[in-house]
């Protein structure tokens, strides 16, 4: 069992811990509920079950692609395959969209709101370049989500229309063009091929990366598994909201059982999840 | 005139091979040794590639049974003469893309009842398409051709087999009527966009600049996140580096 402690460049220095003093010590924090939990799960496994299915079909000259679908029992099967796991993607979009309805507008509650874009999140990434180029020591201080992390989920809004957009007009090629002219057709299948391979090298390098093997973070970050992260990483990698979480809770004696506050929404203060 | 001297010169020719043809078969089974056999394969070697007017000698008459000279039971390809000679293949040998088949009993007769047919993934076509073949097997339909999906369209199924004509000449309800064998109720619409020709500006401009677009959005996006992904670990780097040495002193 490891215990992270910070360094004075604020990176995250493993110390080793006694296993039983660990457990009693560390303190989580929930970040994200159990919607966004399955969500993210059914959206990383049905990427996954698209990317091993259509990748053979994006290169379908390698030998490993013709080999893979012979295992798999034929393009019928696979196409099949690839076209459920997108069914289940759209459908897990269609959840996210109605539980950030069903929060914002009916239980009026704005933590999601912290997602959209603000200049101070160009900011936090000029002064991050600079942190990179050795120009100042601090990093950027982040709110609830960094602009990494903010990244990553507008290009889903992106990629969804997208390839979802595109793989369903190839899927009804031609009931589309009973509508739209015949160029569609050969326009979604370039969308569709060339957003795949973007979406997988982001995903792959730069989502995998930020997400769990950057420095601080490696070998795994299982907030988005369990939904709890441990406080003292809470503190480093969110500090304002950390900041703010505590100065709500020491307002608040009554909640000083262990600690596990929720998450506010950064603009309003109110409770968020 | 000249011409139909010649398809009579070739069509007594052809005759005269049938005949001996029909004389092997009538025998069946007397396997490839039988001197009859012999010397037909010697009459027509590669050196003297069959004119069409010879293949068409049994090959017109669709739907004929022979034993051929194994014995086996099938029905020969037919070719509608008519139809070939004003195809766009229409003065091209039958070996031409036939390859090999210039000697009887056809060599690349698999002898197991199967029909002969050209390689599905369009090896003969581009002989003389390279281009549009490639650009096929880069396409929906050449991608189940490679991934051997049983329903791959071939170049003929489209094309039709021995009356294909040049592509600019077919109608928007010819191509719609080629479309619609596979795809339930595709129009000249759905047909219209289908090309074997990387887009250009002119043809297909919206592909075009998709193309060129996603291209861009790709070296940008990825190639700012691994820059970034770098940066972070040259940081994370240097610092071990100078904590180590700050350590060593």
């Amino acid at each position: 069992m490891r215990e992270s402690t910070f360094d004075s460049g604020g990176r995250a220095v493993a110390v080793p811990m006694p296993r039983r003093a660990a457990a009693t010590k560390a303190e989580y924090i929930q970040r994200f509920d159990a919607h966004q939990r399955l969500q993210h799960f059914l959206m990383m496994s049905s990427f996954i079950v698209l990317a091993l299915t259509g990748f053979p079909q994006k290169f379908a000259e390698l030998g490993i692609s013709q080999s893979f679908v012979s295992t798999m029992g034929g393009l019928e099967t696979v196409r099949a395959i690839h076209r459920g796991a997108g069914f289940v993607m759209l459908a897990n979009c269609s959840y996210h969209l109605a539980y950030l309805c069903n929060r914002i507008v009916v239980q009026k509650r704005y933590s999601a709101l912290a997602m959209i874009p603000r200049p101070r999140d160009a900011l936090d990434a000029f002064q991050m370049v600079r942190y990179f180029l050795g120009l100042t020591s601090e990093k950027p201080k982040f709110d609830r989500f960094s602009y990494v992390e903010k990244f990553d989920y507008w290009a889903i809004f992106w990629g969804i229309p997208m390839m979802g957009g595109s793989g369903l007009v190839l899927l009804f090629a031609a009931q589309v063009t009973n509508i739209l002219p015949g160029e569609i057709v050969p326009l979604a299948h370039t969308i569709h091929s060339d957003e795949a391979l973007l979406a997988v090298s982001w995903i792959a390098i730069v989502h995998m990366f930020n997400a769990h093997l950057a420095p601080g973070i490696f070998p795994f970050n299982p907030a988005i598994f369990t939904g709890k992260l441990r406080k003292d990483r809470y503190e480093h990698e969110h500090p304002l909201e950390y900041e703010r979480m505590m100065a709500r809770q020491n307002n608040r004696p009554e909640t000083a059982r262990p600690v596990r506050p929720e998450p506010t929404d950064p603009e309003t203060g109110s409770e968020g999840g | 005139m000249e011409m139909s001297r010649n398809r009579a010169k070739w069509a007594l020719l052809g005759a005269v091979v049938l005949a001996a043809l029909l004389a092997a078969c009538s025998r069946g089974g007397d396997g490839p040794e039988d001197a009859a056999d012999d010397a037909a394969r010697a009459h027509l070697t590669d050196a003297e590639a069959p004119s069409t007017y010879l293949c068409l000698a049994c090959h017109s008459q669709g739907g004929t049974v022979s034993n051929g000279i194994w014995g086996i039971s099938r029905e020969l390809q037919g070719v509608a003469p008519d139809a070939f000679f004003t195809s766009a293949h229409g003065e091209m040998a039958c070996a031409e893309c036939h390859e090999g088949q210039t000697a009887l009993p056809h060599e690349k007769f698999s002898g197991t009842g199967e029909p002969l047919v050209l390689a599905r993934d369009g090896n003969v076509c581009r002989t003389c398409h390279g281009g549009t073949a490639e650009h096929f097997l880069d396409s929906v339909h050449g991608t189940a051709v490679r991934l051997g999906d049983e329903r791959a369209p071939a170049c003929t199924d489209c094309h039709s087999v021995h009356a294909v004509q040049p592509i600019k000449t077919w109608t928007a309800s010819e191509k719609a009527t080629a479309c619609a064998k596979c795809h339930d109720g595709a129009d000249a619409t759905f047909a219209g966009a289908l090309t074997h020709v990387e887009p250009t500006v002119d043809r297909l401009p919206v592909d075009y600049i998709a193309t060129r677009f996603f291209g861009a959005l790709l070296v940008a996006v990825v190639g700012v996140g691994i820059l970034h992904v770098e940066l972070d670990i040259l940081r994370w780097l240097k610092e071990k580096l100078t904590r180590k040495s700050r350590e060593g002193k």
